[in-house]
């Protein structure tokens, strides 16, 4: 069994050689906060990134084809021709 | 703020609230040292006390949830994938993510 006091001395002395920091009574300084790691980019950068198609337009400045817009009008060119298409207003 | 896309509701909430959090964890980091730091005067660890409370709402770090990136459900996500059980499924069986394949043993 080593005593106390030397024990005391022991951790001092090893604390100056690896450059630690010694609390001689235990005591909770708040430390751990500090020594916490940043999580805010890694948290912050859950959701993928995903520029949208209209910004993709301005940044590129080519004109992108909007494939939800040209298959939605070949659609309503195929019902006018059945004579599907929409109706005009106040006709029956 | 980056592009997101088309969010769900909830998720676009939580994705408010990781980016506030970002925002405001250094402060809160420090002031969170200030307050449990024993050897520090009472009135500076109050004061820090206080600047952690007028903090945002939405900037606490538990406000954050994993939420599923297709649905935006907040139960069932895989950490892996960032997908809820259903989304993952959908996704799995049309082959979209990399080595996943039905189990059989």
């Amino acid at each position: 069994m080593i005593k106390r006091e030397i024990l005391e001395e022991i951790k001092q002395v090893s604390a100056k050689i690896f450059q630690t920091n010694y609390k001689s009574n235990n005591s909770r300084t708040g430390h751990k906060f500090l020594q916490r790691k940043l999580q805010g980019p890694r948290l912050a950068s859950y959701y993928p990134s995903k520029v949208p198609v209209s910004k993709m337009r301005e940044i590129i400045g080519l004109p992108i084809p909007n494939s939800q817009h040209t298959l939605r009008m070949e659609i309503l060119e195929e019902k006018v021709r059945k004579g599907k298409g929409p109706v005009k207003r106040g006709s029956k | 703020m980056q592009f997101v896309g088309r969010l769900k509701h909830k998720a676009y909430r939580d994705f408010l609230c990781r980016n506030l959090f970002a925002k405001h964890e250094v402060e809160r980091q420090s002031n969170l040292y200030i307050y449990r730091n024993p050897e520090l005067p009472l009135r500076v660890r109050l004061e820090a006390k206080n600047r952690i409370d007028s903090l945002p709402e939405n900037s606490h770090p538990t406000k954050i949830k994993n939420r599923c990136v297709a649905t935006g459900r907040g139960r069932g996500v895989f950490r892996a994938f960032q997908l809820a059980r259903f989304a993952f499924r959908l996704k799995a069986r049309a082959n979209v993510l990399p080595g996943v394949r039905k189990a059989s043993w």
